[in-house]
């Protein structure tokens, strides 16, 4: 009987590692957060080795299946150049583009506050997209603004570029809710 | 029985519909339908009835309010706001009425519309027509106004307050969620009529507050669509919004982003300075047009006929001139000032006391 624990723990850890590896991050809260998970999954294997590793494999496809939603969404967010091919009517208010980004970020931020195992790849996604010149500075300064603001509240630290965020960008950040 | 009854309600309704009525004191024409009718009451009665618990103070001393909450807040509207009409409305022919023998004011107009740039036209989500039609009475030295509900209303002042309402201001997809009347759409829309209110205010050369171009290097150079001072229409729409949504009780955290985004993007629009590019930009781009102009330069030398040349060469000292403006624009440090927002011509301010009496009057209906 302590064999088998033995090998599903072991069978645990490589699906949590593989887990790891999807972030390709060094922080070590990525090992404090999977510590977790590992402890909430070791006290459901109490029940059946069957039903821990469909859960075990189901939690690394999710995260793997919000690098890619995240990849997806990155790709979504407007571009300067894009602004350029709206009309005059179109620009007078906030574009529809910039005002759907600001959707996509506030869902990504509500995936993360509800699994605690997508925080990182969030604020991955919230600085890739602050530093990124080619996005529209509206958006970027939101993202900016909840990196700022999430840091503290995850506990993640998250350096962020002086070069690519200019002084417009902070600025444009700090005015905001 | 029962359906001859239905059918007089029904009747009366779009009869009072088509007859237009008077909202807080704010008439709401026939022309707007009455779906956005409705929208628009509700829109208005939320902000007279927000307690405000939190405010930016910018938008305290950009607004110039004595203290900031609904009934406050929807008297500076008021003030600014007192005819609305439908994207139905046609502004031609015979709802146009021009009267000569006014005496305007002898201040001057705005570069680009003393340059015949009109800079209100086309909006479709919500423009200022009031603001519009007394700059072009202005300008034709005409007396100007619109025929509303029998009567014609003149345009004496920028504040004369007739907004226009686009169906864009009540589509799904230009709002925050798709429930039409929730507290995050209200709020989108109110800063919309913040902005546009604010195209009332301003006198002479910033009359209406009105849009410049924006510089090259901004994400929307070339259009009409940035303002360089401090307290414009979009900096306005900025602080209302972030001081309606400060005190939102139902916005999610995608309404609050959405939002959030709308206020980056209505602050991004003030801009200052004529380009948006850096040091390191001005003087790379330098650099490259003076080894073109050297390469120039030798090759008439060797080529001395080429008029091609010639004019080339005079296009890139030129290029090299206005780089080294921006560039002592840019080590000339300075920030956006607040404009006078006194608007020009005849106009009547209302008391608080006053527009909250009419909107009480409107909501106990």
């Amino acid at each position: 009987m302590k064999k088998f624990d033995v090998l599903i723990i072991i069978l645990i850890l490589i699906s949590v590692a593989k887990g790891i590896l999807i972030f390709r991050s060094e922080d070590e809260k990525i090992t404090r957060t999977s510590e977790i998970h590992l402890h909430k999954t070791v006290e459901r294997s109490e029940t059946s080795q069957q039903e821990l590793t469909v859960l075990t494999r189901e939690q690394s496809l999710d995260q793997s299946k919000f690098q890619d939603f995240l990849d997806l969404e990155f790709k979504s967010l407007p571009t300067i150049d894009d602004l350029k091919n709206l009309t005059e009517e179109e620009v007078h208010f906030t574009p529809e583009a910039v005002k759907e980004a600001g959707g996509v970020i506030g869902r990504i931020q509500d995936e993360a506050e509800n699994d605690s195992s997508k925080r990182i790849p969030a604020m991955n996604f919230f600085k890739n997209c602050a530093e990124d010149q080619e996005l529209v500075p509206a958006v970027r300064a939101v993202c900016l603004n909840k990196t700022l603001k999430l840091i503290p509240i995850w506990q993640i630290p998250m350096p962020l570029s002086d070069e690519l965020i200019s002084h417009e960008i902070s600025d444009l950040a700090s005015k905001l809710p | 029985m029962k359906r001859t009854l239905a059918l007089t309600l029904a009747l009366t309704t779009s009869l009072s519909a088509g007859a237009g009525e008077n909202f807080g004191g704010i008439e709401l024409d026939s022309s707007i339908p009455a779906t956005q009718v409705r929208t628009l009451k509700e829109d208005l009665g939320y902000l007279y009835s927000n307690p405000i618990k939190g405010f930016d103070v910018d938008f305290q001393s950009m607004a110039g309010l004595s203290k900031v909450d609904g009934p406050h807040m929807y008297n500076w509207l008021y003030n600014r706001v007192k005819h609305i009409i439908g994207q139905s409305y046609k502004l031609y022919g015979r709802n146009i009425v021009k009267k000569t023998g006014h005496s305007f004011p002898s201040t001057p107009l705005p570069p680009s519309l003393a340059n015949n740039t009109n800079q209100f036209a086309g909006i479709i989500i919500m423009s200022n027509v009031g603001a519009s039609l007394y700059v072009m009475g202005k300008k034709e030295k005409k007396l100007t106004g619109i025929k509303l509900g029998g009567k014609t209303v003149f345009a004496l002042s920028p504040r004369v307050g007739i907004l226009q309402v686009g169906e864009g201001l009540f589509l799904e997809r230009l709002l925050i969620n798709n429930e039409p009347n929730s507290e995050a759409n209200k709020i989108k829309r109110l800063g919309t009529i913040f902005h546009e209110a604010r195209h009332g205010d301003g006198h002479s050369e910033h009359i209406g507050f009105i849009h410049n171009a924006c510089p090259p290097g901004h994400a929307l150079s070339g259009f009409d669509a940035c303002e360089a001072s401090a307290n414009g229409a979009y900096s306005l729409e900025a602080v209302a919004t972030k001081t309606l949504l400060e005190n939102c009780l139902t916005c999610n955290n995608e309404d609050k982003t959405k939002l959030e985004v709308t206020i980056a993007d209505a602050f991004s629009r003030v801009v200052l300075r004529s380009h948006l590019k850096t040091e390191k930009q001005l003087l790379e781009e330098i650099a490259t047009y003076q080894r073109v102009i050297d390469f120039y330069i030798d090759y008439l030398v060797k080529n001395p006929g080429s008029e091609m040349s010639v004019k080339e060469l005079a296009r890139l000292k030129s290029k090299v001139k206005e780089c080294e403006d921006q560039l002592q624009e840019l080590r000339t440090p300075v920030s956006a000032q607040k404009l006078d927002a006194k608007p020009e011509g005849t106009f009547k301010e209302a008391s608080v006391e006053e527009s909250s009496l009419l909107m009480n009057r409107s909501l106990r209906k």
